[in-house]
């Protein structure tokens, strides 16, 4: 790769990956989010903080990034550089929690804009001595040679929290990274973790070998040589220096560091040197994007499945819900209790179901004697039809809200959903009226189907003389039994029933009809049903999608990584 | 350095202070435990549940293992100098000291006295032991049953008055290494050690990784804790003391609160000998192992004690009516109740009714006979019919529950699981829900029973008997009126001379005889049918109210039981806890 061809066409693209990157979200909880949350702002951060920067100019300084544990002595080696005090050393720990950036004055440009780390505010015309959290203090130096500066970044692995988030935001935007470490501490997890991080994406990285006794030096240094060919390391430079008494003024004696120093001020020096170190680490950062994109890529279809899976349930608990109702709608459990009692009433007594089976003439002309003159009222019946439907439909609906947020809680990501939406565990207040009001529309529908079906024939006059009602109420209750799924013992009374509603309204309509319209009026119920379960839904859908990323997420960094990939 | 007057202050005062755990406390406090484990098996998160039984294994495995050992670890980060200050303390080169980083890769123990600590060192899976006689030659464990390194012999010099008998100091791996083993193990030792002595240095002592996810974290245990500053002679003795207050500082936002910090230094000797009053105050003591089992079941407690509520909801508040309701609806209390008032008003009419026409009515079916629930009927009659032989199967021929009426059992007893277990955590609410929510054949099966047995017809009332004498007087009367104006007919068509029939007025005694019966019957058996109205409605209300009886004690029995039962799990699980994370147990 040789930065430099199309370097317009490269920052534009990386531009865009970086706006993607700014947009994607991670809202569901689900395994890997975290990771997922923090690989974005880290990858934002490095963006902002140094590709995207060194990519715009790429003849800026080389900003080495002295990083390390607590206790190291970054501060002491960055002052005995320096030539003056510009970092606190000191042997509490942590020392120093605010960067300090020392540059050569002729650089001052380079580091006084938001051009590196814009997040961070600049704090120029201190020595040190004072320390702003969140601030890069600046300071210019004589001592360092132009084209180089240094950072002395905080700790990595102290208790300080902030620290440690800072100083890995930090070495993310180093061209080059002065790691470090000290005799009791190069075994340490923590920065072996940032070194193998630093090894995978290529950047350029000198190591530190501070505070040595000087009896162990040949021992710890031949280990950790052999601890950094392991991890890929083999070419970062080691720089030691002997545990020593400092200075008065708290500075490495000049003994100690001229190895560390004479390297850095030829790598200044040398434009061809620097312009390597600097596109090593540019070319490994960039090597990463197209991974770490994927990863957020492979992140958001995590999110997306979490998110169908979290549907689905929706979706599949209502299916069932509806299942139930149809199923209780058309196994005749419904004619049961209190429905049977009025229907019996309505047709006469108990005694008169007994001789049903006495032939069909002779039950047609009780039947008939029955209705005949003024129609027995209707209301009771209706009324526990009515009833009956309506708990159908309210239980299930509940039943299956309830289910659902059940099911929710036990998947990734769906407790968050339950916990942000509290109001979806109770049912909203006017369900049940919405539910009533449903079925006396249906009512209304069964009733229009009877006056249609009456209109051209001449069963009218059969028809008034049940009443619309009469025969409406009559036709429910055949819309409840048709399927005649009862068995054994129930067959005599509930199954006793529908036959008798049937025949009367075969005596009405014949029996072609009774059966359209049997089938008309469930499907009506049925559809009904379904629109109130859809509206339901709804609000359910809507709160998981109140924690769904936007459309094309996944997409759209795949895009902007493919397109920083074809540019390069 | 050299502060042995205070070291020994310090550690008189440690002593009365560890004297609050005792073999019995940590016995009460496992039990405890334990009990609460069984009251809320099932309801309790499994974290937990898993930290309280390894706690309550280690106390009872900890406690069988005889001998007064206190087993002291020395524990910190790579290069801190744990070796040589165990060296420095054992008075051997017995572990292993270098500069190549991590040093230690397996635990050494030094075992003080004469009593044998194998048993415990076996628990601790340490193999290399290194015993410190009392004699200056000093003795390596013959055959150490993990295939021990044999250490060197090396000599004891215990300070004058030291008394160190039965101490157990561990050298353990560091834990923040790259050797990811050395953690595991060490992690593994300071769950089972008694004493923790962190060891740090001016250049490690604020590490995250030592705070955060060791003293922090093991803060909690209220174990007996020792911060060592060791290389102390690698600093001014001004800088060495603003180290040990800012250490100081940091184990108090640790949560280890007036922690003392001896300052040592293992190149030169210093603070050593403090560090060995120390220790020697704490196995003086000889209770920091209870101490430590009594902290480690405290936190286990602890722990699990988040996984209940502080209260339950009391089920005395709770409103039943409408679970009752809808299993009255279930049970089919609205037809039951209905055949109940039309049976009276028919009982009613065939005892009070016109004797001559009361036959018509014989025709008609009872209702509750319909339903087979007429048994009050086949006792009075002595007979047995064919409903008390269903009633003996237990079995009415009530129609079963519409899905309708179910659904509205399965909302209220969810209403009834959803107001019984809010505020309880979800496991909780979970059981409580499923105690709230039997299969719906159950409870069918147990409603059915209620109705059956439940008594649906009230003693005969007494205006039947009197109605129904007057009815049979009014009848005699017509049939009177009747034969005589017959026989009057009949004496007329023959021509026999007319005999005088009494007369009141116009009209003679048989046609008042007749007409007036006639009259009379009539108006009985409306009075009867508007007395039979009002009394079914009166028994209609009673029956309600014994039936909804019925039914509530189901609710009570089934339903309300069973989750009071789980609430009572709750409440003693918690009680347990609370007893196992008190301070004092007794």
């Amino acid at each position: 790769m040789r930065v430099g061809d199309n370097d317009a066409a490269l920052l534009s693209a990386v531009e865009q990956l970086r706006n993607d990157v700014e947009v994607a979200s991670f809202p569901l909880e689900i395994p890997g989010v975290v990771a997922a949350r923090s690989l974005r702002s880290a990858l934002l951060k490095e963006l902002d903080d140094y590709v995207i920067p060194r990519l715009s100019t790429l003849d800026a300084p080389l900003l080495a990034v002295l990083g390390g544990s607590t206790g190291s002595g970054k501060s002491t080696l960055v002052n005995s550089l320096v030539g003056k005090v510009v970092s606190r050393s000191g042997v509490l720990r942590p020392t120093t929690r605010s960067p300090v950036l020392v540059h050569h004055h002729e650089d001052e440009r380079w580091f006084t804009g938001t051009r590196v780390l814009p997040r961070l505010a600049r704090m120029t015309g201190t020595d040190g001595a004072r320390e702003d959290e969140g601030a890069v203090a600046l300071v210019s130096s004589d001592t360092l040679p132009a084209g180089l500066a240094l950072l002395d970044a905080p700790d990595i692995d102290s208790v300080v929290a902030s620290n440690r988030e800072l100083a890995r935001q930090l070495l993310s935007a180093a061209d080059l990274w002065l790691f470090v470490t000290t005799a009791a501490r190069y075994a340490d997890a923590v920065p072996w973790d940032l070194l193998r991080g630093a090894s995978e994406r290529g950047t350029s990285v000198a190591i530190v070998l501070n505070r040595v006794p000087p009896e162990a030096m040949d021992e710890v240094r031949s280990h950790l040589a052999s601890m950094l060919r392991e991890r890929g390391l083999a070419s970062a430079p080691i720089f030691t220096a002997m545990e020593t008494t400092l200075t008065i003024d708290g500075r490495l004696s000049e003994r100690e560091i001229a190895r560390l120093r004479s390297w850095l001020s030829a790598l200044a020096r040398d434009a061809k040197a620097r312009s390597i170190v600097v596109r090593r680490t540019l070319t490994g950062a960039l090597n990463s994007l197209n991974e770490r994109a994927l990863m957020l890529s492979d992140a958001t279809v995590a999110q997306d499945a979490a998110a169908a899976a979290l549907h689905a349930e929706v979706v599949a608990t209502y299916l069932a819900a509806m299942q139930a109702v149809e199923q209780g709608m058309t196994d005749g459990t419904l004619l049961r209790g209190e429905v049977l009692a009025r229907w019996q009433e309505f047709v006469g007594t108990g005694e008169f179901l007994r001789q049903v089976e006495a032939g069909i003439s002779r039950l047609r002309d009780r039947i008939t004697a029955v209705f005949k003159g003024s129609p027995p009222p209707t209301s009771d019946l209706d009324e526990a039809l009515q009833t009956g439907v309506a708990e159908l439909l309210t239980a299930q609906s509940r039943a299956a809200s309830a289910g659902v947020l059940r099911r929710w809680r036990q998947l990734p990501g769906g407790p968050e959903v339950v916990a942000a939406h509290p109001d979806l565990a109770t049912p909203a207040r006017d369900s049940r009226s919405r539910v009533e009001r449903l079925v006396r529309d249906w009512q209304g529908d069964v009733l229009e189907l009877v006056r249609a079906e009456g209109r051209d024939r001449r069963t009218t006059a059969r028809v008034l003389s049940f009443g619309v009602n009469g025969v409406g109420v009559v036709l429910m209750l055949l819309v409840f039994s048709q399927t005649g799924g009862i068995t054994g013992g129930e067959v005599g009374i509930a199954g006793g029933s529908a036959v008798l509603a049937q025949r009367i309204l075969e005596a009405i309509f014949g029996d072609q009809a009774v059966r359209d319209l049997a089938t008309k009026a469930r499907r009506q119920l049925l559809a009904r049903a379904e629109e109130l379960y859809a509206g339901e839904q709804a609000s359910l859908h809507a709160a998981v999608a109140s924690f769904e990323v936007g459309a094309g997420q996944g997409d759209r960094l795949m895009a902007a990584a493919g397109a920083v990939e074809v540019v390069r | 350095m050299n502060r042995p007057r205070k070291g020994a202050r310090a550690a008189s005062k440690e002593a009365a202070a560890v004297g609050s755990a005792s073999a019995e406390s940590v016995r009460a406090r496992s039990e405890s435990l334990i009990s609460a484990l069984e009251s809320g098996a099932g309801c309790l998160p499994t974290r937990g549940v898993n930290r309280a039984e390894v706690a309550i294994m280690k106390a009872a495995v900890r406690t069988s293992i005889v001998g007064g050992h206190t087993v002291v670890a020395l524990a910190g980060a790579t290069g801190s100098g744990k070796s040589s200050l165990f060296n420095d303390l054992v008075g051997a080169n017995v572990a292993a000291i270098g500069a190549r980083r991590p040093t230690t890769s397996t635990p050494v123990a030094a075992i003080w006295g004469s009593e044998s600590a194998s048993a415990l060192l076996d628990w601790l899976k340490v193999g290399a032991r290194h015993l410190v006689g009392e004699d200056p030659s000093g003795q390596t464990s013959p055959a150490s049953p993990a295939g021990a390194g044999v250490a060197p012999a090396g000599s004891s010099s215990p300070g004058p008055g030291l008394e160190l008998d039965g101490l157990v100091l561990l050298d353990l791996p560091d834990f923040d290494s790259l050797e990811e083993a050395h953690r595991v193990e060490a992690d593994r030792l300071l769950d089972l050690v008694d004493v923790f002595v962190w060891v740090t240095d001016p250049q490690k002592y604020a590490d995250a990784r030592l705070h955060e996810e060791y003293i922090a974290r093991l803060s909690a245990h209220d174990a007996v804790t020792i911060v060592v500053l060791n290389q102390a002679d690698r600093l001014t003795p001004e800088a060495i003391s603003a180290c040990r207050r800012d250490l100081v500082r940091l184990l108090g936002v640790d949560g280890v609160n007036g922690a003392k910090v001896l300052v040592t230094s293992a190149a030169d000797g210093s603070g050593v000998i403090d560090l060995r009053h120390r220790i020697s105050s704490v196995v003086a003591g000889q209770n920091a192992a209870m101490r430590r089992l009594d902290s480690d079941l405290r936190s286990a407690a602890t722990v699990l004690r988040s996984g209940v509520a502080s209260s339950e909801p009391s089920l005395d508040e709770l409103d039943n009516a409408d679970l009752v309701d809808a299993l009255g609806r279930a049970a089919g209390i609205p037809v039951i109740v209905d055949a109940v008032e039309k049976d009276y008003r028919r009982e009613a009419g065939a005892r009070t009714g016109w004797p001559l026409t009361r036959w018509v009515r014989a025709l008609r079916p009872a209702p509750l006979k319909l339903l087979r629930l007429n048994q009050g009927a086949a006792a009075r009659s002595g007979k047995i019919t064919e409903s008390d032989v269903r009633s003996v199967l237990g079995r009415s021929s009530l129609p079963s529950a519409s899905p309708a009426a179910r659904s509205a059992v399965e909302l209220a007893t969810r209403e009834l699981g959803d107001r019984a277990g809010r505020g309880l955590p979800q496991l909780w609410t979970d059981a409580v829900t499923n105690a709230a929510t039997p299969p719906d054949e159950d409870l069918a099966d147990v409603l059915d029973q209620a109705v059956v047995s439940t008594p649906l017809r009230a003693r005969n009332p007494l205006w039947w008997a009197i109605l129904g004498a007057l009815q049979w007087i009014f009848a005699a009367a017509v049939v009177a009126g009747f034969v005589w104006l017959l026989l009057l007919m009949v004496l007329g068509w023959l021509q026999v001379s007319a005999i005088d029939t009494p007369r009141i007025g116009r009209l003679s005694y048989p046609f008042l005889l007749l007409a007036g019966g006639l009259v009379a019957g009539f108006l009985l058996s409306q009075l009867s049918r508007v007395l039979g109205r009002v009394g079914g409605r009166r028994l209609k209300v009673i029956v309600q109210d014994r039936l909804r009886e019925s039914v509530a004690l189901v609710a009570r029995e089934h339903l309300v039981a069973p989750v009071q039962h789980v609430l009572d799990r709750h409440r003693a699980t918690r009680e347990q806890l609370e007893v196992a994370r008190a301070r004092n147990v007794a």
